[in-house]
């Protein structure tokens, strides 16, 4: 009976003794890498908060909107965003790097997926940033011209355009990284071909007479902004 | 003495007849000119000027002149053609003149080849014109020395409201001198600022091809040549309805306002206070005319904004200006309705600042303003509906000074690069005046 507990003991031993041995070093050497890479994550983040003027990515930041979509303050600078950007992805170097040392499948599929996808990731997030930058400007411009010609429900207006922007958007992105595009694409086809046929049988009978009125009423201001300039010039 | 046709030439014309003084004509948009206007430069010249040599130059002139050379055989007049169409490439519609750079240019190239020593520009299509219109730009150029002859109009109350509610109190808190008429349509000009014009590689770009009479005034302004205005009387505008609304055309004055404003930053923030422009000529009143309708509709544009346009308004103003805006829309009661003379001054400098700040915003941005625009006006046609000129005036004077005022908050909010002003935390901004002292 001892013996038989021995050598269970002794097994498991053996196996932990195995597995340390086995492991350790590649969990060790992980670690190593990983801390490495964090320490020249930070030396690179450092060194370019510094070095890095970025002034005319700065400007562009600033002239495109881009700086005050992706921070409401304003305050976002391209070095900020270069040196955070350095940050990350030595940060993630490094992680891949270090579960490359274990060489098991598992670590293998997981790096090369990895890095087949990242650059795709970044792609499609650009689209979907582009698509939040066009949906916010194209809803406001639409918002603005919408007030001043005294159309009805401009805030609606600019939020119906805002989420087909997005959703436009959205589809491509989907499209792009070969994320369920038929559902995606399909959703899209329904969901505008019925906005419009709404939106037809709405016009049509429904709001035929909501929009006449509303037609005259817009005729009439416009004649009597018309007898008005004659009076009187805004020049 | 016998008649002599007009000479056309192009611009680049070298055999042109020399003068002393030029008479410029900006043809209308079909390229016609008023009898009268060509009627008063030639008496204007006989008249005033019969000791210099004289040219009348008509820019942008087609098909048949006029045959009032046939009453002036002295008068001596070159035609240049219409300007070239890639002028006429505009970004939205106007108030129609989107040729009127490149004529003016034309008509400044040769008027300066002629070796002119003043020249003075008008329009074609103002039947108002009489041949003092010309002396009283001449003569400040050639006798008084000064470079730049801004016009003064006499106007009824409630005509030129961008002009008396924007651009003037703008460009004399700016420039710290009190031009009434900033945009001018009419002008005299000196050789020298001619040549310095002239200079100017880029007639294309915004604020010169869209307002080239409020470029020249900055220029002029803004590099310490000598400015004067003369009082030329009232001032026909003819049906210049803008094709592209209000919004449109608020907006391009708004553009060229602030897009100069950036060009000249470092000569206004050094500037402080203003002082009275040389004026010449009879300042004279004329009976006003009956109290324009419409002020409901703008009022009913101004609550509708309130209502919808906030999220646009909170990405240019300031949260105490947004505040005050919706206090001014809750506080409305028919004729109570007030809109302060603080609060439209902060209003235009926080757009200056955002303009500046978010320039691929610039075409939503601008035309948000509009609203605004029009809360102002009304509270203006409602204060000064049973007033005469001169309180009229002290009303605008008082709007002037609390431009002048708040310059150090203008001066402020347009070195702060980055945060937006709607973020900023309330009453950071310059101090409030008290009452008595806008």
């Amino acid at each position: 009976m001892i013996e038989t507990l021995q050598m269970i003991l002794e097994g498991v031993a053996a196996r932990l003794r195995y597995q340390a041995t086995t492991y350790l070093p590649s969990l060790l050497a992980a670690l190593i890498i990983l801390v490495g890479a964090w320490v020249m994550a930070l030396l690179a983040r450092w060194v370019l908060t510094r070095i890095f003027k970025g002034m005319a990515a700065d400007r562009f930041l600033r002239r495109s909107g881009l700086a005050f979509m992706l921070d409401r303050s304003g305050r976002l600078r391209a070095t900020r965003l270069a040196a955070q950007s350095a940050y990350w992805l030595i940060l993630i170097a490094g992680f891949l790097t270090g579960l490359s040392v274990f060489d098991t499948d598992l670590t293998s599929q997981i790096t090369q997926s990895f890095v087949f996808l990242l650059p795709r990731l970044v792609l499609g997030g650009l689209i979907l940033l582009a698509g939040v930058w066009l949906s916010q400007y194209l809803g406001r411009s639409v918002l603005v011209w919408a007030v001043n010609e005294g159309l009805p429900s401009p805030r609606r207006l600019a939020t119906a355009v805002r989420i087909l922007v997005m959703f436009v958007a959205v589809v491509v992105t989907a499209d792009y990284l070969n994320f369920a595009r038929h559902i995606f694409l399909a959703a899209f086809i329904i969901l505008l071909g019925g906005a419009v046929l709404a939106a037809s049988l709405a016009f049509g009978l429904g709001g035929r007479d909501a929009m006449r009125r509303w037609v005259e009423q817009r005729r009439g201001a416009a004649e009597e902004r018309a007898e008005e300039r004659s009076l009187w010039n805004h020049l | 003495m016998a008649f002599e046709a007009p000479i056309e030439a192009s611009p680049d014309a070298v055999d042109l007849p020399p003068a002393d003084v030029v008479a410029g004509i900006v043809a209308a948009a079909g390229g016609e000119v008023h009898p009268g206007v060509l009627r008063a430069a030639c008496l204007s010249l006989e008249k005033y000027f019969p000791q210099v040599p004289g040219l009348i130059l008509v820019s942008g002139a087609a098909g048949e002149m006029p045959d009032v050379l046939l009453e002036f055989p002295e008068c001596r007049m070159v035609l240049l053609p219409p300007a070239s169409s890639a002028s006429a490439v505009f970004p939205f519609p106007f108030h129609g003149t989107p040729w009127k750079a490149e004529a003016l240019r034309n008509l400044l190239r040769v008027a300066s080849r002629t070796g002119a020593r003043a020249c003075a520009v008008v329009h074609g299509d103002v039947r108002t014109v009489t041949p003092e219109w010309f002396e009283l730009l001449l003569r400040p150029v050639l006798l008084g020395g000064y470079d730049w002859v801004a016009p003064r109009y006499h106007r009824h109350k409630y005509d030129g409201a961008i002009t008396h509610g924007l651009a003037y109190p703008l460009m004399r808190a700016l420039y710290g001198l009190q031009l009434r008429e900033p945009l001018a349509w009419e002008f005299g000009i000196s050789d020298r600022l001619m040549h310095r014009l002239l200079a100017e590689d880029d007639w294309n770009r915004p604020p010169i091809r869209i307002t080239p009479g409020l470029w020249m005034t900055t220029v002029a302004l803004g590099e310490g040549y000598r400015v004067c205005q003369s009082f030329l009387g009232a001032r026909h505008w003819g049906p210049a309805a803008p094709e592209g609304g209000l919004p449109a055309m608020l907006s391009q004055i708004a553009d060229s306002l602030f897009r100069l404003l950036d060009d000249y930053a470092p000569v206004w923030r050094a500037r402080n206070g203003s002082r009275p422009a040389d004026c010449f000529g009879h300042r004279f009143d004329l009976a006003l005319d009956p109290t324009p309708r419409g002020v409901d509709s703008m009022l009913a544009a101004f609550f509708a904004a309130c209502k919808d346009a906030g999220e646009v308004w909170s990405e240019v103003l300031s949260l105490d200006t947004l505040q005050a805006v919706r206090q001014t829309a809750a506080r409305a009661g028919g004729q109570a309705f007030r809109f302060e003379n603080e609060l439209w001054t902060r209003i235009v400098y926080e757009f200056a600042a955002a303009h500046r700040r978010q320039p691929a915003h610039r075409p939503w941005l601008l035309p948000a303003l509009t609203p605004l625009y029009l809360g102002w006006l009304a509270s203006f046609i409602l204060e000064t509906e049973y007033s005469v000129s001169a309180e009229v005036e002290e009303k605008i004077e008082s709007l002037c000074q609390c431009f002048e005022h708040y310059k150090p908050y203008l001066v402020q909010i347009w070195t702060r690069n980055g945060a937006p002003a709607s973020s900023r935390p309330a009453g950071e901004h310059a101090p409030s005046p008290s009452p008595a002292e806008v």
